[in-house]
């Protein structure tokens, strides 16, 4: 059996209808029929009637980077996510993940993060500032892959915050993927619930009862995709955003004001998986910041292009991201974020007259000497 | 044309060097969804298993010098081309019937100037209509054209067939609310229309090219009208005993004001889609007014309205209902609430005066569901002028034959039906939803002797008949 066939209905409802597909980052950078809902499932309910998956379906499939601006605008409440998840699953079952890919997929199989880097390095960019931290605590700061390894100085910040506020935590030593990515790539099989399990298990053995993660995408993982997959964290799971925002508000971290005009990019997985926009919005609003909203903000957030989609398809980031620089240029000189993923991804195309900045680290910075 | 002959690589060759190797494509996938528009016939096709005709290429242009390339080309290898936006429209009029190229606008999708002064836009209509919308409302601005494919189609669609939207009776349709073009002609030529819409230089290029469907040209810019966002906004709605006296009210109205919309839904269509997706169930058939401007002047509109349909309405509705209808308006165009699948189903949207519209309501139902007694007919009349006003009819057949040949056949014959009886009342063909394949066999009958104008046009201007062939009954 296809694993399309339980995607039935949502395939046949969106394979005519283009209600969304002024919403997708990618198809409104490309133009491309197959960069929207509608596309996808057309070619997908030919699947569903007896036509084989090949290399160039395949392809398709993983060009979109599951931002849920489609689910967003659909009024009546269909997910073209699920099958497009489900058309990954069945790539995988039929050997067709695209090469690219299949290269983040093996990352993540063999070495635990989809970049493919050493265990022993994800922690050295802050290993100086976790060495003391004890084995169990009642909050776990979970840092991420990206935040690991690829802008460790917002892990610093944050591990930083926690101490100036006086919290105690702790953070893993050797902290495996939350699987997210995994399970965005080929779906919600064996490998991806495999990989969650070593996560649900070290999160147990240091008895946090709050896990606080880094990332939006680590977040949404706990919260949503683990209990589908049977797996529970016995903790209460919240973004950083939303617990620095606790702290503020017991008083525990007092900001210098910062006078300068951003604007702010919604992270899509924290502004629509997560329904969560205004904690940041705190955050900003503590230092003292002149926020000018982009017309496209909180849940009507388009997509930078995402982390994952950005290691196999840069090129389609690369116009997802410029588009985005296009949206913040008509508000600020400088733009906010709150995701290692989205400050990757925008960095690669930042304008010579546009400043970015990660809202953890700027927050770091006003409370260090306060 | 085989794609893999050695022909079809030179002539790929010859594309790549017009638009880049990276924006032509010959996969399958992408074929497939460049095969169906939201013409119901492509979309059966596909649904009983059968491929539509496909194009031999996929080619993205991104700029009127590279529309202007390919179409030298294509005509020097006589090649068909099918200029493609959205591919939302409802007439078959972007399928690619005789392959070749699909020349897909949308990379073509920047928003180049706004003016100001002049309250105009100039954008490359590759773009998405919504997103225009949306970079005009982060200005102060709309264009006030809100169809509900609004999200599914693009600036250079909505022109190509002279689309409308629902705020038309009072703003125009697409063609009022273009002040210009920049179109690249089949030879590959770029010209442009003269830089105001109202002059007295000859006939009117702009509407030459407005309503042509790609049979004439690709339209690649256009400066279309803006307007501020209105200080009030306000909705009434009715409910009335028949269609005469919703009918009777709207003229009346229309002869002292101009609202931006006038509604009025047939009791099926009442009791179908306004109970289903509103809620309301009451007898009779249901009219909304929306009505916008100054305060003091929607404040006045307000009372006239009330006080003409209040002279035959049997209930005035609170206006939160006329408001629910505006949230709401697209709503009706989503699954599950849109028709779709399985069931057969078409829009034979007519214009006529208002001598002869409800005329024409009767005599459409009577021939559909009197020929056609699996078919059920519901009509709304939306756009409204100070001659007339138009009706948004439409067929429905629940379980429509499994052959996809005899579905075709069906099809074709319901429509042929019911257009006839428009046009034998003093209808149209169409009213804003372009001819497109599904209607091009029919364009004789409409225009009778004055077909040869257009004819003559396309002859002269595309003499090896390349641009979007067998549509427009050219």
């Amino acid at each position: 059996m296809s694993y399309l066939t339980n995607e039935q209905k949502t395939i046949n409802n969106c394979r005519f209808c283009h209600m969304c597909r002024h919403v997708c980052p990618i198809g409104k950078q490309t133009g491309k029929e197959i960069h929207h809902a509608r596309g996808r499932a057309l070619i997908l309910s030919r699947l569903l009637k007896g036509e084989k998956i090949d290399g160039e379906i395949a392809q398709a499939v993983y060009e979109c980077a599951l931002c849920g601006g489609c689910v967003e605008q659909c009024v009546t409440g269909f997910d073209p996510t699920t099958f497009t998840r489900a058309a990954r699953t069945e790539a995988a079952a039929e050997n067709l993940i695209p090469e690219a890919v299949n290269k983040v997929v093996q990352n993540l199989l063999n070495s635990g993060n989809p970049f493919g880097l050493p265990q022993a390095e994800k922690n050295k960019g802050f290993a100086d500032l976790i060495k003391d931290l004890p084995e169990k605590a009642d909050v776990l700061l979970f840092i991420g892959c990206t935040a690991s390894y690829k802008t460790p100085e917002i892990a610093r910040a944050a591990i930083n915050l926690f101490k100036k506020a006086k919290v105690k935590f702790t953070v893993l030593k050797e902290e495996k993927c939350c699987g997210l990515y995994l399970g965005d790539l080929i779906g919600a099989v064996e490998e991806s619930r495999q990989q969650a399990s070593l996560v649900v298990e070290q999160i147990k053995n240091t008895g946090a009862k709050t896990v606080v993660a880094l990332c939006p995408s680590c977040t949404k993982v706990f919260k949503r995709e683990y209990p589908e997959w049977g797996l529970e964290l016995k903790a209460e799971v919240i973004t950083i955003t939303s617990y620095l925002e606790r702290l503020l508000n017991e008083g525990r971290l007092k900001p210098k004001k910062l006078n300068c005009k951003v604007t702010f990019h919604d992270p899509c997985r924290l502004a629509r998986d997560l329904e969560e926009t205004e904690p940041a919005r705190a955050i900003i609003n503590s230092l003292g910041m002149d926020l000018k909203e982009m017309f496209f903000n909180k849940a009507k957030t388009h997509c930078c292009g995402g982390g994952l989609l950005d290691l196999y398809a840069p090129e389609l980031t690369a116009l997802t991201s410029k588009g985005r620089w296009e949206e913040a240029s008509r508000n600020a000189d400088t733009m906010l974020v709150a995701c290692s993923s989205c400050q990757l991804v925008m960095k690669k195309t930042q304008p010579e007259n546009m400043k970015l900045k990660n809202l953890i680290e700027i927050f770091w910075e006003q409370c260090e000497n306060s | 044309m085989q794609t893999n002959s050695l022909m079809s690589q030179m002539i790929l060759g010859e594309l790549e060097d017009a638009v880049g190797r990276e924006h032509i494509s010959l996969s399958q996938v992408e074929k497939i969804a460049h095969s169906v528009d939201n013409f119901w016939l492509p979309r059966m096709w596909v649904d009983r298993g059968e491929t539509p005709p496909v194009a031999d290429w996929i080619v993205y242009p991104g700029s009127p010098e590279e529309v202007s390339a390919v179409l030298k080309i294509a005509n020097y290898y006589k090649i068909p081309v099918t200029p493609w936006g959205g591919g939302a429209g409802s007439q078959g009029g972007a399928m690619p019937v005789r392959g070749g190229i699909i020349m897909d606008t949308k990379r073509m999708n920047k928003v180049i100037k706004f003016d100001a002064e002049s309250y105009t836009v100039t954008a490359e209509t590759g773009i998405i209509q919504q997103n225009l919308e949306w970079e005009a409302n982060e200005r102060g601005y709309s264009l006030m054209h809100y169809p509900s494919s609004i999200g599914c189609s693009t600036l250079g669609g909505f022109l190509a067939h002279r689309g409308t939207g629902v705020l038309s009776t009072k703003y125009g349709n697409m063609d009022d609310l273009c002040v210009s073009l920049e179109v690249v002609l089949p030879n590959g030529e770029i010209i442009h229309t003269l830089p105001v819409p109202k002059h007295s230089v000859g006939p009117d290029l702009k509407s030459l090219f407005t309503g042509s469907e790609g049979t004439l040209g690709v339209i690649t810019k256009a400066e279309m009208k803006i307007f501020d966002i209105p200080e009030s906004r306000r909705f009434q709605a009715y409910m009335f005993h028949n269609l005469t006296d919703g009918i009777r009210a709207g003229r009346k109205v229309m002869k002292r004001i101009k609202p931006s919309i006038i509604r009025l839904f047939d009791e099926p269509e009442t009791q179908k889609l306004i109970k289903r997706v509103m809620g309301i169930n009451k007898p009779g058939v249901y009219m909304v007014f929306g009505f916008e401007g100054d305060k003091a002047i929607t404040d006045v509109e307000a009372n006239i309205i009330h006080d003409i349909c209040m002279e035959s309405a049997y209930e005035e509705l609170r206006p939160e209902l006329g408001e629910q209808w505006w949230k709401q308006r697209y709503d009706f165009f989503y699954p599950p609430h849109v028709f779709d699948l399985p069931r057969m189903f078409g829009t034979m949207d007519t214009v006529s005066t208002y001598a002869n519209i409800e005329k024409i309501y009767w005599a459409m139902k009577r021939a559909i569901e009197d020929n056609f007694p699996q078919a059920q007919f519901i009509a709304h009349f939306s756009h409204w002028f100070d001659w007339g006003c138009m009706m948004y009819d439409r067929f429905i057949v629940e379980n429509p034959p499994q052959d996809p040949a005899e579905a075709l056949r069906l099809h074709n014959e319901i429509w042929n039906t019911g257009v006839r009886a428009a046009i034998a009342n003093g209808g149209t063909l169409n009213d804003h939803h372009g001819i497109g394949l599904k209607l091009s066999r029919l364009m004789r009958e409409q225009y009778g002797p004055a077909m040869q104008v257009l004819e003559g046009l396309k002859k002269s201007l595309d003499p090896n008949n390349i641009m979007n062939p067998f549509k427009l009954g050219l």
